[in-house]
């Protein structure tokens, strides 16, 4: 056993015991406990094996910094892998598991990989991989994915859900130690609005795990008092366990709070804030030298927190060694604690460890002057680097201070940002109060509050005088990126094969690429490339640091949005009167569409889908179409706006009349197409498919506004105001005119008239449009009233045979009919590809009629719409198929077409489809071949009209 | 023909009043919405924008919303008025300060400075329009579209549990 509990020491609180699993082994902690913290008071050294290696790895840090005590957090499909031990709070019952091994954690054969480890160095995987060429899919790749990460995936939904959310304030603080608070509590007692958040428990930062005094009483105290009134303050809020992740325009920063709430695993908040003052403090980095990744060997500020704060001594007998004045804080911290320090070294006395001993845990240590001293802990410190990191992400670039021998903020801070504490190099207890009390005063006075006199209160001055000490160089490997087995060897060999450049060595060597983003070893990786290439720190510069500064889960991006939850549900006016039917629904867009009605009977839906098209053309059938699009335009130039809209003219649309209308892009491609009604001098219906009602109405503003901003229109969507039935087939006027007091025949309401009246006694509207081919109407009432409607009708129709029909007869109605749809209106087709291109007037200018002249638009060998039928009338269709010549090889060469929509049509008793071809209806009577690859099937076709029924048009003026 | 008796579509989603928590989610049917949009706003005696006075709730420089139970605006040259009362549904939340609730779902500043009482806007919740005005910070009214109403009622009854 390595570690133990301290008798006294710490600010856990010792009444609430916990019990915890790790791997098989049930084992106690405190309340106040972190896991890393309670593994050690355990003993445990060995908490799982590295990446690439498989070497043992023990806790290494305190803090989000942690290399490699990455551990799985509960079972089953709510595994988390790759969790830092040293972030994870203890809970009762928390389970937890060693990672990355095969056999068990203490004896993983996958250890061999240490042992070939002269042949796995930076860049093995570039220059072993290459040959046979074979090899790679069948052979390499999987064996090297089979042995890649660290945690493994459930692969199977947790049920956990993130919140997500937002949160706005006058100043964001990050972190709350010691400049944090005092800067929060300057503004908070301005008034200021302000968020305080804090990756640990927002009492103090690494103050909370030290012994140093803050006026009369201990720093820790202090913080909790500080907490205590900013908690008191109703213009402040504190987010304990927030990582504030990335820095974003606007003033926007992500943030992932990682307490649980109400079910939820968390919340992901985006917040904005007109400042923000960084106070992440500083990481302690290690040194280099050979079998500095044994477990046993840690950070020096890691071993003096755990006895300080949780009470645990991370050794028995544990050595401390270090380049600067922190190493003997650490000792003198250890020995209060009542841990037994067994060696105080300081590279500055020429003291360097060359190598380490024990197998799954430190044992011995051995100096270059033939020193042994033996030791199960040893504490390091090579310095301290700042947390800069949010400093970087809009493209700042951090300076390099030699005094510090650190990288310091660069002068391009993100805009409203301002620093301070140790992440500017202030590492004096004293500094950090004062500057965050300066921060905060003058964000204050930016704001227009008065600034309150703050007495900054006198603190213990810790020196850090450092010397830099990067690397000792003696026989064996060096650790320089523990998450990633990089050592210094892999850095001076980037080097000799060129990779003099920090990013390209970066790559090549994978260092500063994990999950812990080289918080701990990147600094010194720059210092050994530095040193290889023999230029300075600052010639050699630093990668940039991007989002996220920890990782953050898949899961909190997605917040609320998943499965059901990942988008809005649209019900039709019709909806609950559907589901009494027994109809089955299709997606369409949000929508929630009646697909077809199936009957007693049925047991194919194509059974239900033939019966509602024949009695729909033979008497009458109502189609829920309340989904289309409705643009409500008025104003005193709605009419010039249309036409300019419009491809086609709109100026002389009568008053009473509907029309057609074909609309194009900017880019000349056909973009959607329906119906627009003009209900009176200055008002108009638009009507646009279901798919693109929200990107017609968007386009339409961006006219409106950007392009015609003189004119008077207005716009406002009515799609959900109203319900809307197709009433359809030869028996639509009869059955309507039981609901319709006024003349609806043909001669009293022509083929595209429209107007407003009354339906059953309410306001309605009717349209006389047919999407399906027949003798058809449109119906509409305010939607409150669209759920009676239905009812009525189906029961007014009864007599008649009507039957309700859904989106798959309505579909094939329409292919019968020859219109264009989804299918066929895909963003690649122009209007004269569709058979529409006398539509687009050429008496007007319009959006997209001039790029819809362009030679390539108008090339004679594009393909356009063509109707196809099978020779074999009992083959099948399907959209998507290519149309090849006969008897040619299926190459992208031979290709000259494609089919749009398909479908059988109970009508003519075969399949038939839509398509484009090249050359299109010149080309009819031709014999082809529609080639479905992904299907494996290809039928013999016959080109034919588009209009397979009623090409005339005699059955909808009836 | 006009004895039809016609029910609320879709199905009322809120047939009683919903308590979650504090918070108390009722559906109110009985007033009628109409959106009015102005060719010279300048001209027209409404509140400043992003207020409500009288019902009158103006979310755009030329576009109101007006809230109300017995005659419709009467249109007039320049001002173009279109019925959103079977567009909109609209939900009455009292009973508790919702912005902790409301903060899990729209993206504004609803903070007492931003937003106090009397304001209202147009925005997105959960992927969903909604126009929103804040009585007091425990009296919200939230419109939302008739036809995702159910996914908003949800989604909002959600968030006041996340905020308990």
């Amino acid at each position: 056993m390595s570690g133990y509990r301290l008798a006294t020491a710490g600010r856990i609180d010792r009444s609430k015991p916990i019990s915890f699993r790790f791997d098989n082994t049930w084992m106690k902690g405190f309340e106040g406990d972190t896991l890393a913290s309670a593994l050690l008071a355990n003993g445990v050294s060995l908490v799982g094996r590295s990446f690439k290696y498989h070497r043992p790895r023990g806790i290494f840090s305190d803090g989000s910094d942690e290399p490699n005590a990455l551990v799985t957090i509960g079972e089953g499909a709510a595994a988390t892998p790759n969790t830092r031990a040293t972030m994870v709070p203890l809970t009762q019952g928390l389970v937890a598991s060693s990672q990355n091994w095969r056999g068990s954690l203490k004896w993983d054969l996958m250890s061999v990989n240490d042992i070939a480890a002269p042949f796995l160095s930076a860049g093995f995987y570039y220059k072993t991989f290459m040959w046979p060429k074979a090899f790679w899919e069948k052979v390499y790749e999987p064996f090297i994915r089979s042995s890649a990460g660290l945690g493994v995936l459930s692969e199977k939904s947790d049920g956990a859900v993130h919140a997500s959310g937002w949160k706005h304030c006058d100043v964001l603080v990050i972190g709350a130690g010691p400049s944090g608070l005092m800067a929060a509590l300057t503004l908070g007692r301005t008034g200021a609005r302000v968020i305080v958040a804090d990756e640990a428990d927002a009492n103090g930062g690494r103050l909370a795990r030290e012994s140093l005094a803050v006026g009369d009483e201990l720093g820790a105290d202090w913080a909790v008092g500080v907490r205590a009134e900013l908690d008191s303050l109703p213009n402040v809020e504190v987010l304990p366990r927030t990582t504030v992740w990335g820095v974003y325009d606007e003033g926007l920063y992500g943030a992932l709070e990682r307490t649980e709430r109400n079910g939820t695993r968390g919340t992901h908040w985006r917040i904005r804030a007109k400042h923000s003052i960084l106070a992440a403090g500083a990481t302690e980095r290690p040194i280099a030298f050979p079998g500095n990744d044994r477990p046993g060997v840690m950070l020096a500020s890691a071993a003096r927190g755990y006895a300080n704060h949780e009470g645990v001594a991370v050794g028995r007998r544990v050595a401390v060694w270090g380049n600067n004045d922190n190493a003997t804080r650490t000792a003198k911290d250890l020995k209060a604690a009542g841990v037994r320090v067994v060696a105080e070294l300081d590279t500055r006395k020429g003291d360097e460890i060359v190598r380490t001993k024990g197998r799954h845990g430190l044992r011995e240590i051995f100096l270059s002057d033939d020193r042994r001293i033996e030791a199960d802990a040893l504490a390091i410190s090579g310095g301290w680097s700042p947390n800069v990191h949010l400093t970087c992400h809009h493209r700042g670039r951090p300076v390099w201070d030699e005094e510090r021998a650190a990288f310091l903020p660069g002068p391009d801070l993100p805009p409203g940002m301002a620093c301070a504490g140790a992440v500017t190099g202030a590492y004096a207890l004293s500094d950090a109060l004062r500057q965050g009390a300066e921060v905060g005063s003058d964000i204050a006075e930016a704001l227009g509050k008065p600034a309150p006199r703050l007495n900054v209160p006198e603190a213990e001055d810790d020196p850090r005088e450092v010397s830099a000490f990067w690397q000792v160089k003696a026989k064996g490997r060096a650790w320089v990126d523990m998450q990633n087995d990089v050592t210094s060897k892999d850095i001076v060999q980037a080097q000799a094969e060129g990779f003099v450049s920090v990013e390209h060595a970066k790559r090549y060597t994978t260092l500063g690429m994990a999950t812990d983003q080289g918080k701990t070893g990147n600094v010194l990786g720059l210092a050994l490339l530095a040193e290889a290439t023999g230029r300075t720190i600052p010639e050699t510069g630093t990668t940039i640091f991007r989002p996220p500064y920890t990782p953050i889960p898949m899961g909190a991006m997605a917040g609320t949005h998943r499965g059901q939850h990942f988008q809005p549900l649209r019900k039709t006016p019709s909806h609950a009167w559907a589901k009494e039917q027994g109809a089955v629904f299709t997606e369409a867009g949000l929508w929630l569409r009646a697909q077809y009605f199936p009957q007693p009977g049925e047991t194919h839906w194509r059974q239900s889908v033939d019966r509602e098209v024949i009695a729909t053309r033979r008497g009458v059938g109502i189609c829920d179409v309340s989904t289309l699009g409705k643009i409500d335009v008025q104003g005193r130039d709605a009419a010039a706006f249309l036409n300019f809209v419009y491809a086609n003219g709109f100026a002389k649309l009568a008053v009473g009349k509907t029309r057609y209308g074909l609309m194009l892009r900017e880019d000349g491609f056909a973009f959607d197409d329906g119906t627009c009604a003009r209900l009176s001098e200055n008002r108009y219906m638009v009507t646009t498919t279901t798919a693109n009602a929200g990107s017609v109405l968007r386009h339409m503003e961006f006219v409106r506004q950007c392009l015609c901003p003189e004119m008077d229109v207005h716009l406002i969507s009515v799609t959900d105001a109203w319900a809307q039935y197709a009433v359809a087939g030869p028996q639509s006027r009869a059955l309507l005119q039981k609901v319709i007091d006024e003349d609806i025949s043909n001669e009293g309401f022509p083929f595209m008239a429209c107007k407003g009246l009354d339906v059953a006694g309410v306001p309605g509207r009717l349209f006389r449009i047919s999407f399906s081919g027949e003798l058809a109407y449109e119906v509409a009432v305010p939607t409150r009233y669209g759920d009676a409607l239905i009812r009525r009708l189906m029961e007014l129709g009864a007599p008649m045979g009507v039957v309700p029909y859904g989106t798959e007869a309505l579909g094939v109605m329409r292919i019968e009919k020859g219109h264009a749809a989804g299918g066929e209106l895909n963003g690649q087709t122009t209007a004269g590809d569709l058979g529409l291109g006398r539509m687009v007037s050429t008496k007007k200018d319009s959006i997209g009629t001039v790029s819809s002249k362009r030679p390539a638009l108008e090339a004679g060998d594009r393909p356009a719409l063509v109707g196809l039928v099978p020779v074999n009338k009992t083959a099948h269709l399907q959209a998507g198929a290519h149309i090849l010549p006969p008897k040619v090889a299926t190459k992208t060469a031979n290709d000259q077409g494609w089919v749009s929509s398909a479908c059988h049509s109970p009508t003519l008793g075969h399949d038939i489809a839509l398509g484009f071809l090249k050359g299109g209806m010149a080309r009819a009577g031709e014999t082809l071949v529609a080639w479905d690859g992904i299907r494996g099937v290809q039928s013999d076709v016959t080109v034919v009209s588009p209009h397979f029924y009623d090409p005339e048009g005699e059955r909808l003026r009836v | 023909m006009s004895d039809l008796a016609f029910a609320l579509t879709p199905k009322a989603t809120l047939a009683r009043p919903v308590q979650v928590g504090p918070w108390t989610i009722t559906e109110i049917t009985s007033d009628g919405l109409w959106s009015v949009s102005a060719s010279d706003p300048a001209t027209v005696a409404w509140p400043a924008v992003g207020r409500t006075e009288n019902g009158v709730h103006r979310i755009g420089a030329d576009l109101a919303f007006v809230e109300t139970d017995s005659a419709p605006p009467a249109p007039s040259d320049g001002l173009w008025t279109t019925d959103q009362t079977d567009g909109w549904t609209r939900i009455e939340v009292t009973g508790g300060d919702l912005r902790p609730a409301l903060a899990y779902l729209i993206s504004l500043d609803l903070g007492d400075p931003s937003f106090p009482n009397g304001a209202c806007a147009r925005t997105q919740a959960a992927h969903l329009s909604v126009i929103l005005t804040r009585k007091a910070a425990d009296h919200w009214t939230l419109w939302t579209p008739r036809s995702s109403a159910e996914s908003f009622l949800h989604h909002l009854e959600e968030a006041c549990r996340t905020a308990l």
